[in-house]
């Protein structure tokens, strides 16, 4: 249901270019658009079983690094090695192999921007992905900057490939084999939910900051809380995300993993990590430890980053958070 | 015989008791000394009461004026420097405590160490991004835990 109202507004917001985003070669053979693509792709795996490789590919630092992984489809959920998602009651992630659940609660409508604010869509293709015949969504900055390829199958509309440009850097997820409504897999259920559910908030307690808008077009669209106690800021331009997660406490930086990069991020000290998803930045400021990642582009996450650090609250109110800090609950 | 004392000036001024008046006047009647004391001082008296009246030079009221308003403009009244005390003692109250805050926040020892848990938190965005029904995009995120982040 939440997934369909954010697919929903997303398919609104790109139905908008319905008459510029219609490109080349085989979209103007089908005359599919950009817009109904994308929205056909979202709503494919909902009906369809596969079963396949997927590649990981993506670059840290100098490397460019690859993995491997099985995955497989079922009416609506996806199992990659142990871990299963399904859509159905709500956003739920399960080990098939464990009695484990954890639960994304929350069915509220959000404001996703219009993605055309930002982007040129356009259909390009068909080209081959592991033997299927694919389409192209291209996302280009208004400047004419690729940011995303989504390549969808010509017949079922399953997703197959996605890329993230960063430059001359790509970051991509893509099926090295895939076997479409053959086989049949079967996902055991837990019959309890042992792990947490995390809650919609309307805002956030003293010391948490939440802009309504960050980086270059981002829109808060909603906030949550997890059981433990980790507050989310979930952040969209339309096509990518990012979230901004906030924990009350000390930032244990013996216990961040290797390999993270030191930067300033609005005058603040944070590490950044470049991961398969994307980037991932962790810093921590008065008493509170903020993560952002997504999977936007780096240089979004790192705005989206700076926009949080360069909250709007006095002098005064900064003293306060951070004198109050270790006795805030 | 006594020498003339003081009870001279204060028989001429009329407020000695009448005892001591009419020892006084007796002692002047028997003693040269005393009745010349007396003369004396009726004598000094006289001439000082026959003076001119002398007036202020020009400008002597003026200036004394003045003088007088620039005192006042110097001197701070109690009230006001009562209530500027008051306001110092809650300055200090104020600081005080906030010397005690910041003291005790830095004493209290910060328990919550946070270590963040990227693998968990790319899952927890992943699924408010709706991707579980795009077969690719929910990999990354398996990935990050896989192998990156525990």
């Amino acid at each position: 249901m939440r997934r369909a109202v954010f697919v929903g507004a997303a398919a609104l917001g790109l139905a908008s270019l319905v008459a510029s985003a219609v490109v080349p070669v085989g979209a103007q053979s089908s005359g599919v658009s950009a817009a109904d693509l994308l929205g056909a792709a979202e709503r494919a795996a909902d009906g369809t079983t596969f079963r396949g490789t997927v590649i990981v590919e993506w670059t840290d630092g100098t490397t460019t690094r690859r993995q491997e992984l099985p995955v497989e489809g079922d009416n609506g959920r996806v199992r990659v090695g142990n871990t299963v998602r399904e859509q159905s009651a709500g956003t739920e992630l399960f080990d098939a192999g464990s009695d484990w659940v954890v639960s994304w609660g929350g069915t509220e409508e959000r404001a996703v921007p219009d993605p055309t604010a930002k982007y040129r869509l356009s259909v390009i293709g068909p080209v081959d992905v592991a033997g299927h015949a694919a389409q192209v969504v291209e996302a280009r900055t208004l400047d004419g900057q690729l940011r995303q390829r989504t390549y969808v199958d010509t017949d079922t509309n399953l997703v197959l490939r996605r890329d993230v440009v960063e430059g001359a850097r790509t970051r991509s997820v893509q099926f090295a084999r895939v076997d479409e409504n053959e086989a049949e897999p079967q996902f055991a259920h837990p019959p309890i939910a042992t792990a947490g559910v995390s809650t919609q908030l309307r805002s956030l307690p003293d010391g948490m900051v939440a802009p309504a808008q960050v980086g270059n077009g981002y829109r808060l669209v909603g906030r949550y809380r997890a059981e433990n106690g980790t507050y989310q800021l979930f952040y969209s331009d339309g096509l990518f995300t990012v979230s901004v997660f906030q924990q009350d406490g000390a930032l244990d930086t013996k216990a961040l993993p290797a390999g993270g990069q030191r930067v300033r991020v609005g005058g603040t000290r944070a590490t950044q990590y470049t991961t398969p998803m994307g980037a991932v930045l962790v810093w921590q400021r008065d008493g509170v430890v903020f993560t952002a990642l997504g999977d936007a582009p780096s240089a979004d996450v790192v705005a989206v980053s700076t926009t949080v650090v360069r909250d709007n609250r006095s002098t005064l109110e900064r003293v306060v958070d951070w004198l109050l800090a270790p006795i805030r609950f | 015989m006594n020498p003339p004392d003081d009870r001279v000036s204060a028989y001429l001024d009329g407020v000695l008791s009448a005892a001591d008046a009419d020892a006084v006047a007796a002692l002047a009647a028997s003693d040269p000394k005393w009745a010349a004391a007396i003369d004396d001082e009726r004598a000094v008296r006289s001439a000082l009461r026959s003076l001119p009246a002398a007036a202020p030079p020009p400008g002597f009221w003026t200036d004394v004026m003045a003088s007088v308003r620039a005192d006042e403009d110097s001197v701070t009244s109690l009230e006001s420097r009562r209530r500027a005390r008051h306001t110092y003692r809650w300055v200090g109250a104020g600081v005080a405590a906030s010397v005690l805050l910041f003291v005790g926040a830095l004493a209290v020892p910060n328990e919550r160490s946070v270590r963040p848990s990227v693998s968990h938190l790319a899952e927890a965005h992943s699924a408010r991004a709706g991707a579980a029904s795009d077969p690719v995009s929910p990999v990354a995120p398996v990935v990050v835990q896989a192998g990156l982040f525990k």
